[in-house]
């Protein structure tokens, strides 16, 4: 009788896990959109080194975009750059993160938010990376906004970094990031779709933040 | 010594009228896309207007104040009032260059100010782009995509914007036109409004406080003379 309660108990578990799996926020999305009507690229040359463990605006990748009113829009927001992730002496499994927020929300795939896991721009390849492991590396994040008023909606879009000291070492990797390119495209309509159905705009899925109503967020 | 001193305050009155000429705050700015709201935001502020209904038909409009402290100019040949088929508006003219643009120029700190963008071709695939220009140099609203809304001449576009610092340009660039080549969908510009333009209170204290600073040695020195 009690292995009959256990059954049950973890039949109940796995059929709510995987529920909660399927109506996960940041599963499976496909976000579709009409013609690009808006471009903006921030560049910046001047080489930057950080070993925060949370997450910190990257400096000069960052600007605010305005959706204009009674629309829905995607914004697509693709950085690249150069970048090293390096812990000289240590052998922990240590990576260096970056993350892209659209209004405040992390963009899809919301990597850093809802995934099992965090999102590794570059590793320290457990100690095999140097202070001279250069290496290209970009990554892109999307979401969907509508602006339901009449004023266009200030919406700030900015990269931020930081390094995950796995092993606990003393010393935090070392982040470095260099030539870098923050290219942000706004086009007209936006849909997402996801497995379990359909929702009207990824902004609400997500929680459209209060700061995004306002045509005044900086 | 005494001379020194002198230095002293003149630099010191100096930075005084800097900062009360420059401002150190970033714009706090509120943007409007409805006139009616825009007018409720200001409320019994006293307001200056301009419907360009007084000038005649394609009057020169270049350097022309059409607010107290407020010019147009445009890239393109000409900015002439324009009888259109309601009333009348400003207008640039012709479109033979890649862009076309207005620039709205404020030699006076008007902080609150909106008008109407007419267009004549409700098609248009746009956008067209607003900037805001502040006199702390903030860079943050340049560049705002305006989609056309179906605005025509009697239904125009409202911009309207309520900022703490202030404005001292609008640059307001046309949107492409449907299977254009040339520039560009045309637009004018129509209806401002403006709360007028008065000198903020810390503004005018630092200038005075910084003019007196600059005056007191020739006071002191006109003291001594009378002993």
């Amino acid at each position: 009788m009690k292995h009959a309660y256990q059954r049950l108990a973890a039949g109940a578990l796995f059929s709510l896990a995987a529920i909660t799996n399927a109506l996960a926020v940041d599963g499976v999305e496909t976000f579709t959109s009409g013609s690009s009507f808006f471009k903006r690229v921030v560049t910046n040359t001047n080489p930057q080194t950080t070993s925060t463990t949370v997450f910190q605006d990257l400096p000069s990748a960052g600007t605010t975009i305005f959706v204009p009113p009674q629309t829905a829009v995607l914004v697509s927001a693709r950085f690249d750059a150069e970048a090293r992730c390096s812990n000289t002496g240590s052998t922990a499994q240590d990576w260096c993160e970056a993350q892209i927020l659209i209004g405040g929300v992390e963009g899809s795939p919301q990597a850093s938010t809802n995934g099992p896991d965090t999102y590794s721009l570059k590793s320290t390849n457990a100690g095999g990376e140097t202070t001279a492991s250069w290496a290209a590396q970009s990554f892109s994040r999307h979401r969907c906004i509508r602006n339901t008023s009449t004023a266009p909606m200030a919406v700030n879009v900015k990269v931020q970094w930081k390094v995950t000291n796995f092993g606990g070492a003393a010393a935090a990797p070392d982040f470095w990031i260099d030539d870098s390119a923050l290219a942000i495209d706004m086009s007209r309509d936006c849909t997402v779709t996801s497995p379990v159905g359909t929702a009207a705009f990824g902004a609400a899925a997500k929680g459209l933040s209060a700061s995004d109503s306002q045509s005044n967020a900086r | 010594m005494k001379h020194t001193t002198h230095l002293q305050r003149l630099a010191a009155a100096s930075l005084l009228a800097m900062a009360a000429a420059s401002g150190t705050h970033a714009a706090n700015v509120t943007l409007f896309g409805d006139r009616a709201a825009f007018l409720t935001a200001i409320g019994a502020a006293p307001v200056v207007t301009q419907d360009f209904e007084s000038f005649a038909d394609s009057a020169n409009m270049a350097g022309v104040d059409i607010l107290p402290g407020v010019t147009v100019s445009t890239n393109l040949a000409n900015l002439e009032v324009f009888q259109g088929s309601g009333d009348k508006e400003l207008f640039a003219t012709s479109r033979n260059l890649p862009e076309a643009e207005y620039h709205i120029n404020m030699s006076s700190a008007y902080k609150s100010i909106g008008f109407d963008i007419d267009a004549f071709d409700p098609g248009t695939p746009g956008p067209g782009f607003l900037d805001f220009y502040f006199a702390d140099g903030d860079t943050t609203y340049q560049g705002i995509p305006v989609l056309p809304l179906n605005a025509t001449e009697n239904d125009p576009l409202f911009q309207g914007i309520i900022s703490d610092t202030a404005i001292t340009k609008i640059v307001w660039r046309e949107g492409p036109e449907v299977g254009g080549i040339n520039c560009c969908e045309e637009t004018a510009l129509d209806n401002f409004v403006a709360v007028q333009a008065v000198p903020e209170p810390s503004t005018t204290l630092m200038l005075l406080g910084g003019l007196g600073m600059i005056g007191l040695p020739a006071v002191r020195r006109r003291i001594g003379l009378m002993r």
